[in-house]
């Protein structure tokens, strides 16, 4: 049962991201791109880890996504462009993603109905990690992967990885900042409205 | 929390420092100076940790991390070319960037922080995690200058580049923990020598780890992108990527080399042989023809790393003539350290010379500017490997230690790639002697001309008088 329901999952993940790179629209891709990540929140979910499968929710499908589709949607203004629009979310276009989608709900649907009784890959999981090793015995299989584990870990002995970490989200913060901004150069030459209408024309077609 | 910490402490301070003082008031030389100390203090508490306590005693490793005397060393000479850098920084980006200087010293930082974290790493987590800091540090250094087009297309190549690289090396790691269930070095080593470490996955794993390392070092197969984000890089980051980036990410190879009987997986080792060979040979040939100065350190970077990679061959090899079983890593160590000093010097030559990035902009430089012609052809001459130089010491090591452990074949193709290589090293000298028309030349100040001086006089002296230095690299390594 969990094999069948793992090898569809993994099927639409693969075809859903195949389908994010070959997509021409860019709204299309984003799309299928959340496709993907709920995919792989389930795959998560399947293995024993529901933790990992809300972050991948809340923080992908949700978060980074919405985020995505909102910035491709102020890139796009004007008449035309809400023509477009019109066209985009038809539900003929929508049709790829939203197949795939219920596919997923129904695997969801699936294991509500009949919980799945063989823990086999949760424990096959848990025996081969080695932070479970300094755990107690009794603990090991039940609280491993619940919040409090994790969080145990990560401010015991991976409490130097949480800073290396946010400083890797500093460096990717300055660089997008310094990168992104309009030099000063650019803005003396034409004035500051005029260049952003001039962006923003260049991109409506 | 140990002293070993201590550097990184520093440079994380200086970065928590820096990013307030840029918040409340912008000013560059400010922001140099703090820099600087970070850099400083950090580099002295590195140097004092080695004094200080016996070599021995260096030994520290928790989960993340493991310390040893080896890579104090490496730490020391990384944040030695951090500060060589730092030093020439001010004036580069007051000629070259209009505004937001202050980012470059923040990037910096980050990227030294990080290329720190991969050479103490013990831990696939640690490891990658401080990879991704410094590759993403050096996405906003390549794509720092915005007045260029080409600094941006090459920003953008080195992320997707990077990106897909971190997606091997991910999968591998990922291929390795399922069979192992470990992603601590020190247990890989451990565990792996009873069982039987050759089965295929764990080979994939291998490769796939390899093949994101090798895209890090620009090695052959995986070496397109270097000669486009070299050319279009700003010269300090091109400096700081083709120094740091690939110290850091050497390291890496040659500590992962240790794991889990490497040695006797003949996959990884034939693989290993011909990504040798290849870069060596192909390092130097497309380095024959071109007109840039920055392309031509592209490929004889290239072909560098492709002899250090002879070196790899040598560890837990039975032949030993020398009887000496720590010589190979003295030879690494020595060759890494050579090639990255003459590397740095050759950079920040170039940093001093205004925009003359192609070979025909040097024309006629030993008229107009004698010294820095004179360190550049003996930076040229030191990457040769001509003999009174640094880099002739590092290639006599790196042959002896080969010839010792009797691994013989790659020593032809290194013989023949530097003979290769000599023809444009000597191009580059004689584009700088062919002309006589003299041109105006702006005087140097006295900061320059002591930094040219030093530069020449460590090129050469550790070249002629190599005793000391490879006496401490001894004590150190044994």
């Amino acid at each position: 049962m969990i094999e069948i329901i793992f090898i569809t999952t993994a099927i639409v993940c693969v075809i859903s991201a195949l389908l994010t790179v070959t997509a021409h629209n860019a709204v299309h891709a984003l799309l299928y791109l959340v496709t993907m990540m709920i995919a792989i929140a389930l795959i998560f979910f399947l293995f024993g880890s529901p933790f990992a499968a809300a972050l991948q929710i809340i923080v992908y499908a949700g978060a980074v996504m919405v985020l995505f589709v909102f910035v491709t949607m102020m890139l796009h203004q004007g008449e035309q462009s809400i023509i477009d629009e019109r066209t985009l979310f038809s539900l003929k276009t929508a049709k790829g993603p939203l197949l795939l989608a219920v596919i997923l709900v129904i695997e969801l649907l699936l294991i509500g109905i009949t919980p799945l009784d063989n823990p086999s890959s949760q424990t096959a999981l848990n025996t081969v990690n080695s932070e479970s090793q300094q755990l107690s015995a009794g603990s090991k299989t039940a609280s491993l992967t619940s919040v409090k584990s994790l969080a145990k870990q990560l401010y015991g002995p991976y409490k130097l990885l949480v800073i290396i970490a946010a400083m890797l989200l500093l460096a990717s913060l300055i660089a997008a900042i310094h990168i992104a901004r309009k030099s000063s150069k650019l803005t003396e030459n034409s004035p500051v409205n005029g260049d952003s209408e001039s962006k923003a024309s260049e991109a409506a077609p | 929390m140990s002293l070993h910490y201590l550097p990184a402490i520093t440079l994380n301070i200086a970065i928590l420092v820096l990013l307030l003082v840029i918040a409340l008031k912008r000013s560059h030389q400010l922001a140099f100076y703090i820099t600087g100390a970070g850099l400083f203090i950090a580099c002295f508490s590195q140097c004092s940790l080695l004094r200080a306590s016996h070599l021995s005693e260096l030994h520290f490793s928790d989960e993340l991390f493991s310390f040893s005397s080896m890579s104090v060393v490496l730490s020391v000479l990384l944040l030695g070319i951090l500060i060589f850098i730092w030093l020439q920084l001010h004036t580069w980006l007051e000629k070259h960037e209009a505004n937001h200087k202050e980012e470059f010293y923040l990037l910096l930082l980050l990227a030294g922080l990080g290329a720190l974290g991969m050479i103490v790493s013990e831990h696939f987590a640690s490891f990658f995690l401080s990879l991704e800091l410094m590759s993403l540090s050096f996405v906003g250094l390549i794509a720092y200058s915005q007045s260029q087009p080409n600094s941006q297309e090459a920003g953008i190549k080195y992320l997707i580049l990077s990106a897909v690289a971190s997606a091997f090396m991910l999968m591998g790691i990922a291929i390795i923990y399922l069979q192992t269930g470990s992603l601590s070095f020190q247990y890989l080593a451990e565990n792996l020598n009873n069982t039987t470490p050759s089965s295929m996955l764990f080979t994939i794993g291998l490769i796939f780890i390899l093949i994101g390392l090798l895209f890090k070092l620009s090695l052959v197969p995986c070496h397109l992108w270097v000669a486009d984000i070299f050319e279009g890089a700003p010269l300090p980051s091109t400096a700081l990527l083709s120094t740091v980036s690939k110290l850091a990410s050497f390291v890496v190879l040659w500590k992962l080399f240790h794991l889990g009987n490497w040695q006797e997986n003949q996959v990884v080792l034939t693989l290993i042989g011909m990504v040798a060979v290849a870069s060596m040979l192909i390092g130097n040939l497309l380095a024959l023809l071109q007109n840039s100065i920055l392309r031509i350190l592209a490929f004889s970077s290239i072909s560098h790393f492709g002899y250090l990679l002879i070196l790899l061959f040598l560890f837990n090899h039975n032949a030993d003539l020398l009887d000496n079983p720590t010589f190979p890593l003295e030879a690494l160590l020595f060759y890494l350290s050579a090639y990255l000093i003459t590397l740095t010097g050759a950079f920040s030559i170039l940093m001093k010379l205004e925009e003359e990035k192609s070979l025909e902009a040097l024309t006629g430089l030993f008229w107009s500017k004698p010294l820095h012609a004179a360190s550049l052809s003996i930076v040229m001459l030191s990457l040769a490997g001509i003999p009174l130089t640094l880099g002739f010491m590092g290639k006599f090591y790196l042959v002896t230690a080969s010839i010792s452990y009797q691994v013989i074949w790659p020593l032809p193709f290194l013989v023949i790639a530097s003979v290769i290589g000599l023809f444009f090293y000597l191009r580059v000298i004689m584009v700088m002697l062919s002309s006589t028309q003299t041109r105006h030349s702006s005087p140097s100040t006295a900061g320059e001309v002591a930094s040219l001086w030093f530069i020449i006089l460590l090129v050469m002296s550790l070249g002629t008088f190599p005793a000391l230095f490879a006496d401490t690299i001894k004590s150190v390594v044994g």
